[in-house]
């Protein structure tokens, strides 16, 4: 407040002696160094843009720029988040959920006693089991079980805390990740990287502060609003930075305009803004101001860290990246350097694990084995890679699904199918996280002889979140945001944080 | 239409009060004070006490209109209002006792004056406490008088925590059901303030059950109503603690429901019950110290972080309660020595400190030296090459040096060596990185992380299912 | 003294006493809405009133509020404060005891106001929003000192609210605004567009009257698409279902539909029962039938392995917190799971509106149905013949059904009803599936006794024996037939027996010839529709033909409304917290409580409800348009909550001026929309001067007391529009489907869903934004940076940000480079060929007021480096230019770039 008054009173002396006006403006621009305005809004703020009052409008940095850093309410394990989210939700009983069991009674009918009052999105009658079609073994200093299907994310595990009876109450893909993502299976709600950037805003004010990178062909089946700002302004929405074309659209300037003239373009119409802000006084113009200063900068930016070709070829074997290509691997060597330049939320979304065995590319043993191979690598590259460069210091890595799939094999519509395939499963999957704040090498619950569902250790879809957000510096329950006359939670009116996977 | 005279008189009894107060000591005086013939002031006595029988009187009734008027509950002002009345007519007895025996020194009357006195005092004090609370009086002593006389209203419960090592030995009951039963449900189930006539304050208190009965069924924890209130959904209305309090986390009721399924013992301990760890690991107490150092510091002027931040400094405080800061060049890729120099005004508070991909070199080191609350450097991408490292060992906070792709060269590290709280080097693709063998780490008080993993190729890299 | 006096003394004390007393007369009363609802809300209501009621106590009903609580004793006692637990538990010592519960306490006067209220007898109120609209007082005698500044400008009612306002919060209001941006702003928010040349130049020469350019606005159609916009984004128009895979559908009808009402100016109240009960209306017409494709556009899930029903349910619910929303601003979807924690409508009272929409026969199918089928004007002709014939050889009832049948085909049981498979399946969870000796039941099915069935599929295997049979395989055979392969799907009419009442068909196919567990057919849906009367006449083969025809006919289909018939009725039950498979007590259509009454009149459907909600007695149908309307044209509404008008709302700033508008809306205005925006635009505080202060703007940020005018960034379509319009791009062409302006490469990635983006030919790519084809997964990228949303739910309000994104759109995107090709080459080919003068004019052009030197000396020196620029750098020009010109030469090039810069300036982007 005490800027506010500052910044007012001294426009207010501007108006009066144009001289002095010119003077408070010269001086700000003069801090701009050519086009760095940032200086001059940071230097003309106040600090007063805490979410808590955010509807109340004041000349505050985030007046001036929306997504300017706010520091966390407690002290924060983690700065940034990587989140791996295989759209489709992979088979956690072929990867990580070992069920010696499961082997026995592979092709037996499925106990009535499970499927009692259970339903599933495809499977009708009653389905035989399906044992896994993955060999596993225990890896790393921690003993985790992990299949052949991972064989070089067996080599870090010692690295990662799983989460082996994670449940959600939604069984079809749109809202099961919305409730995922959002918290709510139904639209509108703000997205888990919504609400971090708009609690913390962004270190790097040249970049987005949530980036969003799609691999597989497709964006999952919720759409957009899997990284939609719901009620929250659309300012705080991911950014999708895409491997062809613009990496952020419209980023590249168009043909023939060199970035001298765009610079000369940009500083004339930010004259003119300024021009009319001195006129009409009208703190959102100055705003403007900083915008297209910001997009400038972002120009130059992005699409430096958004190219991967710099990269040394050590590099790009360790990830296995396919230069030129929308791959998974290039996504996760591009997240490792987006967090790098100071990103806050990266959100990975690779479609295409929906294994229902109808086809050979939906096969549990054929299809899905490929995506495994898709992901195996690149993400033990990317743990290791963040690890070397201490980002695994400050950095929390999120892995999982928007739900599991079912021990059963899928017998579609009472069809029995020609491949082997799961349904869609709610009651038991398995997510793991990394890095910051997270207790390495460490695995909580447990799920049944069947892997059906929890016996202990369940944690719910906002008890992750609540988890998420606890790494981050947030109390979940205390993290709100006022909409429709009511105070609306991430974490709605649930979530416990894991505490047996927190350092 | 004058349906306020009533509550006006009643507001009057504390006014009048004091009328039979003044008087009885008077007369009580007058009773006592003459040494030799006490007979000098017996009519004197006897008219004050006339006044104070009067007064008494009156005040009880105003006392009364106050209490039905402001609608006192009436166990609030039981005693008050008893003790008031009998002195009323003690006052009144003591008047023809003294009119009958026409003296002052008799035994009867001494005893009556005496209880007179005690029931007056008593009567004040606890009118005192109906209008000004009851803690009038404590409140103003120390903690430790009011504790000891079990007068502190406000007591805190801390969430149960158990130590590590010596767990088992933790008595199942006081150590255990009693802190959960605290933290979650004493504030409506106390001495104070039973809700539905329940305390669980106590070991009898909790078999003596509520309104509704018991509340243990030993051996079947989820035929408890304890257990059943609490696990019925949060929105049903009989769910326990009520939806907007705080509510016990999971592992909480579970160990209550192993409490009452191992017999609800209040003596056995935690061993005994054979409790399985699972269950209560989550309450170990992680004596772990803050990361960052505690400190007694006044926020930052707000004009000096408007300088420093306009230089193109990155500032931002820790949490929104700390003062320290962490200063950061992620936006100000020209950052030099000097640059960094003007931060000399917060120097103290500095605790992160983020200068990779800066144009700092070895020179700002002695700089840095001076960040007593440094507790985290990051020089990646720098051409610091550590010549004078040494000077960091004044940095008693300074727990992890990032040094990515710096310069740092290998001898410079081991100037380190021996730091008093240094636990982590990062040194990937450095000159130290390549000179240095892994035997040569294992000599140093810190780790040194220096990567290059790889990940071999394996033959099922290419297959395709 | 002495003492016989004593009394005379006292007696004489006493009368002075009570006279005094007497004389005090009873301090103001206070007014439950406005002074202690408030002070309730804020601190008690959280847990007590709604989903809590602690300690048995609660403030959101009268009748809790002074009922006996846990307590034994009621906590308010009217003209006892002292005795009321409700005061005292507010100075209780103990945190245990004291409230509002472990929180802060009340202040002394709040307290007070409390006290004062129940001792005034603790009358109960309602909130000022469910108190019917009165006429308020006009205050003619504010803002007499401010008629200085007020010399020109005429002075309307809204000016005098404002005023009072204005005077009590010592603000002074700004003089009239500068003519040419005046008319700009004008322009922008009636229009959404910049004044045509004439009208500019008529306006400068005087030739028009304010007043006469503000009808001309409104005259033109250009009118009805920007207020369409604001319309749609409550009625969640978009082009796509939405959800999964997000397909396409035929929405557009209804877009025009609202924007022609709009162009006519339809009373507000027609415009609203048409969109919510056209079709119960007597023999609606086609466009009423369009109208209700509102509430068709609520989401549509093809998800495979979604069960319909939870998605139609999904639907309903959307429709009523949509349907309370946009007339009522009212948030009701709380109240789906409990009484409404602030608002007093009651979790019943939900579903009882519910019961309202629970009877229109969409069931989430794949196709949408029922769909309106917009037939050619020669099969119009058709479907009336064919009516009347039936009328003159049946009757009328018969007439109608027949004609229903043709115009959206309902009454018919979906594929999905099937249950009980043997060798069968419900392909995709959408059509039935039978494969060879498979069986399947439909149960309660009603053919009215109709002889004929109709019936939707498609086959690939020929020679399938179907069998459809009365409740059992062993029951008696209804029809038999045969299914052969088809062409693509097609409705077949098969005979079948003449049965009453409901009963369950039992179906069986067998065809050795299919592939284990191969469909031998997808059947869409069963209709039972009896033959077209007098077999044995000669004209009947024609008829049949045509009836055959016209069945066979795909016409434009839109989702529209259609309730039940009586047979097929649903029940409407109470979900328990929400959850729509645990089912309460049944209830029945109703309106609620604290509202206004229902008239016996109405019919208990939409269309009551309809009636309901534009009668003069609903307090909030008029007051949530005025606010809206307000909003649209000061970036603000009177209550700031446009989604919310209820007791958890933002106080209205302006509640006299709210009720007044309101009341003239109704009762002057007929619900004229036009009508209302010309009162507002009319007055003073729309047409005074933007420009603030820091003094100002520190006391006002929000300018919630207009002592300056509104100015805000234009809505992403105006961003789009303006730019198209200033360049001359523009295509005025109107209606239609959605069309699809350039988009870079790779946004639409949805999935199962084939559908690509193909850029429109010709002036389409140049359509106003309205036009633009909405993809609900995936938006038109540049709308969305600017804001617009999603059209997933609706939308009330829209919260205006500022992003480097939007920058990056208007500088890069290629409509925004094309525009300022047009406008570049527009300026190169000024004669006067001078740049100083030619920026001069293109700036007043575009922003209507001169250009300032220091301005113009921006742009100037922009076009010299970049003139300088080309000059030097030929190879630049010509990838600048590329083939686009043929006269490629460095001034247009500079050129260009300067109109880009004009394009991206904030007074350009912004409305003032």
């Amino acid at each position: 407040m005490k800027r506010l008054e500052n910044l007012l009173t001294e426009l207010h002396r501007n108006q009066l002696e144009k001289q002095t006006r010119r003077h408070f403006l010269m001086d700000c621009v003069s801090k701009m160094g050519g086009l760095a305005l940032a200086p001059l809004l940071l230097g003309c703020e106040t600090n007063s843009g805490k979410p808590a009052n955010s509807q109340q409008l004041q000349l505050s940095a985030r007046d001036l720029n929306p997504l300017s850093p706010l520091p966390p309410p407690y002290f924060a394990k983690a700065k940034s988040v990587i989140y791996l989210h295989m759209a489709g939700s992979p088979s956690q009983l072929e990867l990580f959920d070992f069920k010696p069991e499961l082997v026995k009674y592979n092709n037996q009918p499925c106990p009535e006693s499970l499927l009692e009052g259970r339903k599933f999105a495809f499977i009708r009658g009653v389905p035989n089991l399906l044992g896994p079609q993955s060999n596993f073994a225990q890896h790393g200093e921690s003993g985790a079980w992990v299949s052949d299907y991972l064989p070089h994310f067996s080599k870090v595990v010692d690295e990662v805390a799983f989460l082996k009876a994670v449940h959600t109450d939604q069984f079809n893909h749109g809202p099961a990740q919305l409730f995922m993502q959002t918290g709510s299976p139904r639209l509108g709600r703000p997205s888990l990287g919504s609400w971090v950037t708009y609690g913390l805003g962004t270190e790097n004010q040249n970049l987005p502060g949530f980036v969003v990178l799609t691999s597989g062909g497709k964006t999952p089946d919720a759409g957009k609003s899997v990284w939609g700002s719901g009620f929250l302004p659309s300012v705080y929405q991911g950014v999708q930075c895409r491997s062809k074309g613009d990496p952020v659209l419209y980023l590249e300037d168009p043909k023939g305009i060199n970035r001298d003239l765009k610079q000369t373009l940009i500083s004339s119409i930010n004259e003119v803004n300024k021009a009319e802000f001195e006129a009409f006084g009208d703190p959102e113009t100055l705003a403007r101001i900083n915008q297209y200063e910001m997009a400038y900068r972002m120009q130059i930016e992005v699409p430096e860290v958004m190219n991967i070709n710099d990269e040394p070829e050590y590099i790009h074997e360790l990830y296995g990246t396919k230069p030129g290509e929308e791959a998974f691997a290039n996504n996760c060597l591009l997240a490792r350097k987006l967090v790098e330049k100071g990103v806050r939320f990266v959100q990975l979304y690779d479609w295409g694990w929906d294994s229902h065995g109808t086809d050979h590319d939906t096969a549990i043993d054929l299809g899905f084995r490929n995506k495994c191979n898709e992901i195996d690598r690149p993400i033990a590259a990317l743990l290791l890679d963040l690890k070397q460069r201490g980002l695994l210091e400050d950095t929390l890595v999120v892995w999982g699904g928007e739900f599991g799939r079912t021990p059963m094999q899928e017998n579609r519509e009472g069809k029995t199918q020609g491949f082997k395939g799961r349904d869609h499963h709610v009651d038991a999957f398995t997510m793991w996280m990394a890095g910051a704040g997270i207790k390495s090498g460490a695995s909580y619950g447990q799920t049944d002889d069947f892997g059906f569902s929890g016996v202990e250790g369940k944690v719910s879809v906002h008890d992750v979140q609540a988890t998420i957000l606890q790494v981050l510096g947030f109390d979940h329950e205390k993290f709100t945001y006022n909409f429709q006359g009511r105070p609306f939670r991430l974490t709605d009116v649930e979530g416990e944080i894991i505490r047996d996977i927190l350092a | 239409m004058l349906h306020f005279i009533f509550p006006l008189i009643g507001r009057f009894h504390p006014l009048i009060v004091h009328l039979p107060i003044g008087f009885i000591l008077i007369s009580l005086i007058f009773m006592y004070f003459p040494r030799k013939d006490k007979s000098i002031f017996l009519p004197t006595v006897k008219f004050a006490l006339l006044l104070s029988t009067v007064s008494a009187f009156f005040a009880c009734i105003t006392g009364i209109i106050l209490y039905n008027q402001e609608g006192f509950a009436f166990d609030t002002v039981r005693n008050h209002l008893v003790l008031g009345i009998t002195t009323a007519l003690i006052c009144l007895s003591l008047y023809f006792l003294i009119k009958k025996k026409q003296t002052t020194s008799d035994p009867k009357i001494h005893m009556a004056s005496g209880i007179l006195f005690l029931t007056l005092t008593l009567t004040g004090h606890l009118g005192g406490n109906l209008t000004h609370g009851e803690t009038y009086l404590t409140e103003v002593l120390p903690e430790g008088i009011q504790e000891t006389f079990g007068w502190k209203i406000e007591e805190q419960f801390g969430p149960l925590s158990l130590d590590e090592e010596k767990w088992q030995e933790a008595l199942f009951f006081e150590e255990v059901v009693q802190p959960i039963l605290n933290q979650n449900c004493r504030s409506c189930h106390n001495e104070k303030n039973r809700k539905g006539d329940l305390m669980l304050t106590s070991k009898e208190t909790l078999l003596k059950g509520g309104k509704n009965g018991e509340i243990l069924s030993i051996g079947k924890p989820m035929e408890s109503h304890l257990i059943e209130r609490m696990l019925l959904p949060l929105d049903h209305e009989d769910h326990m603690p009520p939806k907007e309090k705080r509510q016990p986390i999971k592992s909480e009721v579970e160990l209550l429901k192993a409490w009452l399924l191992a017999g609800a013992s209040f003596e056995e301990t935690l061993g005994q019950s054979e409790v399985p760890v699972a269950l209560v690991s989550s309450f170990f107490v992680r004596n772990e110290t803050s990361f960052y150092p505690e400190v007694q510091l006044e926020p930052i002027e707000e004009n000096i972080l408007k300088d420093l931040k306009s230089k193109g400094f990155f500032i931002e405080k820790l949490s929104e309660e700390s003062p320290l800061v962490k200063v950061s060049s992620i936006n100000f890729p020209d950052c030099e020595n000097q640059d960094v120099a003007s931060l000399e005004p917060i120097i103290e508070y500095i605790t992160i400190l983020d200068l990779s991909h800066s144009k700092v070199n070895d020179d700002l080191i002695p700089f840095v030296g001076k960040m007593e609350n440094l507790t985290l450097l990051k020089l990646n991408e720098t051409d610091i090459q550590g010549q004078n490292f040494e000077i960091l060992k004044n940095n008693i906070h300074l727990a992890t040096i990032h040094l990515t792709k710096s310069q740092v060269k290998k001898e410079n590290l081991l100037k380190l060596n021996s730091h008093p709280r240094l636990q982590k080097v990062f040194a990937y693709d450095t000159p130290l990185a390549k000179e240095m063998t892994n035997e040569k780490i294992n000599g140093l008080s810190f780790k040194v992380e220096m990567g290059n993993f790889e990940l071999p190729s394996l033959p099922t890299d290419k297959v395709k299912y | 003294m002495p003492t016989k006096n004593l009394p005379a003394f006292l007696s004489v004390l006493l009368f002075l006493l009570v006279g005094v007393i007497l004389f005090f007369k009873e301090p103001k009363t206070v007014d439950f809405s406005t002074d202690v609802k408030p002070i309730l809300n804020k601190h008690c209501i959280s847990c007590h009133g709604g989903v809590k009621k602690n300690g048995g106590f609660s403030v959101l009903f009268e009748e809790e509020a002074f009922a006996v609580t846990e307590s034994g004793q009621p906590a308010i006692i009217p003209g006892r404060p002292g005795q009321s637990e409700l005061i005292r538990r507010l100075y209780e010592s103990d945190p245990e005891m004291r409230m509002p519960y472990h929180r802060p306490a009340l202040s002394e006067s709040e307290i007070e106001t409390l006290k004062k209220w129940i001792h005034q007898g603790a009358t109960w109120g309602k909130h000022w929003a469910y108190n019917p609209v009165q006429e308020p007082e006009i205050p003619l005698a504010s803002g007499k000192s401010f008629t200085s500044i007020l010399a020109k400008t005429p002075i309307s009612p809204i000016d005098y609210f404002v005023f009072q306002k204005l005077e009590e919060n010592r603000f002074e209001p700004s003089p009239e605004e500068d003519q040419g941006k005046l008319l700009r702003r004008m322009s922008l928010d009636i229009t959404g567009l910049p004044p045509s040349e004439k009208f500019v130049s008529d306006w400068n020469a005087g030739k028009i009257t304010y007043a006469q350019a503000v009808d001309q606005l409104l005259d033109l159609p250009t009118y009805g698409e920007k207020w369409a916009t604001w319309w749609l984004d409550m009625a969640r128009y978009a082009d796509t279902k939405g959800y999964e895979r997000d397909v396409s559908r035929t929405m557009w009808p209804y877009r025009d539909w609202v924007i022609r009402s709009l162009n006519e100016d339809m009373p507000f109240d027609q415009f609203t029962v048409e969109q919510l009960a056209g079709d119960l209306l007597p023999n609606p017409s086609e466009a009423q039938l369009i109208a209700t494709a509102f509430h068709r556009n609520t989401m549509n899930n093809d998800e495979g392995g979604t069960e319909d029903e939870e998605f139609r349910v999904a639907a309903v619910l959307d429709r009523v917190s949509t349907t309370f929303e946009v007339w009522q601003s009212t948030t009701m979807a709380c109240v789906q799971c409990h009484s409404h924690p602030y608002d007093p409508f009651r979790h019943e009272e939900f579903f009882q509106v519910k019961a309202f929409f629970n009877n229109s026969r969409d069931e989430d199918t794949h196709d949408e149905e029922p769909k309106l089928r917009i037939y050619t004007e020669e099969e119009k002709v058709q479907v009336q013949k064919i009516k009347s014939w039936v009328a003159q050889n049946s009757n009328q009832k018969e007439a109608l059904a027949k004609e229903n049948f043709l115009t959206y085909q309902e009454p018919k049981y979906h594929a999905h009803l099937s249950e009980d498979f043997v060798n069968g399946e419900l392909i995709d969870t959408k059509w039935l599936g039978l494969w060879h000796k498979g069986t399947t039941y439909l149960r309660n099915i009603d053919t009215q006794s109709s002889d004929l069935m109709l019936l939707n599929y498609w086959a690939d295997v020929d020679g399938t024996k179907m069998e459809i049979r009365k409740g059992g395989p062993e029951g008696e055979i209804l029809s038999e037939f045969t299914i052969n392969k088809t062409e693509g799907r097609i409705t077949r009419t098969i005979p079948f027996k003449k049965i009453s009442g409901k009963t369950d068909l039992f179906i069986s196919a067998s065809n050795p010839k299919a592939k284990p567990q191969q469909s031998t057919s997808a059947i869409v849906w069963f209709a039972f529709i009896p033959s077209l009367p007098e077999k044995d006449n000669p004209e009947y083969l024609i008829m049949e033909q045509q009836w055959q025809d016209l069945l066979a006919a795909k016409p434009i289909s839109l989702p529209i409304m259609i309730e039940n018939p009586d047979f097929m009725n649903r029940k409407t039950h109470v979900f328990e917290r929400g959850n729509w498979m645990l089912l309460g007590e049944e209830v029945s259509p109703k309106t609620p409580e604290i509202l206004n009454n229902w008239k016996a009149e109405w019919p208990k459907n939409r269309l009551g409800l309809a009636y309901w909600m534009v009668d003069k007695e609903n307090p909030l149908t008029a007051r949530t348009l005025v606010n809206r309307v307000w909003a649209q044209l000061f970036g603000r509404g009177l209550v700031n909550s446009l989604e919310d008008m209820g007791t958890q709302s933002d106080t209205p700033s302006h509640p006299e001026l709210l009720d007044h508008l309101a009341w003239k809306l109704m009762h002057e205005f007929d619900w004229s929309i036009k009508s209302l925006i010309k009162e507002i635009v009319s007055s003073h505080t729309y047409r005074q001067s933007s420009k603030t202060s820091p003094e100002m703007y520190e006391k006002d940020p929000e300018n919630r007391w207009y002592a300056r005018g509104p100015r805000f960034r234009l809505s992403a379509e105006q961003v789009r529009d303006q730019a198209l319009a200033v360049s001359g791009l523009i295509s005025n062409k109107m209606y239609g489907k959605g069309v699809m302006p350039h988009q870079p490469e790779g946004i639409w990635q949805t999935v199962y869903n084939g559908e690509s983006w193909k850029t429109s030919e010709g002036e389409d790519q140049y359509r106003r934004s309205i036009y633009t084809f909405l993809k609900r997964t995936s938006p038109y990228p540049s709308f969305l940076s600017f804001d617009a949303g999603s059209r997933e739910v609706c939308i009330s309000k829209r919260i205006v940000t500022n992003t480097p994104l939007q920058a990056l759109a208007t500088l890069n995107d290629p409509v925004y480079m094309e525009a300022a090709l047009k406008l570049g080459e527009k300026m190169s080919q000024n004669p006067k060929k001078n740049p100083d003068i030619i920026i001069s004019e293109t700036y007043e052009k575009m922003l209507l007021v001169p250009i300032t030197d220091s301005k113009k000396k921006s742009m100037l020196n922009l076009y010299e480096e970049a003139l300088a620029n080309y000059r030097s750098r030929p190879e630049e020009l010509k990838e600048f230019l590329q083939d686009k010109q043929v006269n490629a030469n460095p001034e247009l090039a500079a050129y260009i770039l300067v109109a880009s810069a004009l394009l991206n300036l904030d007074e350009f982007l912004t409305k003032s």
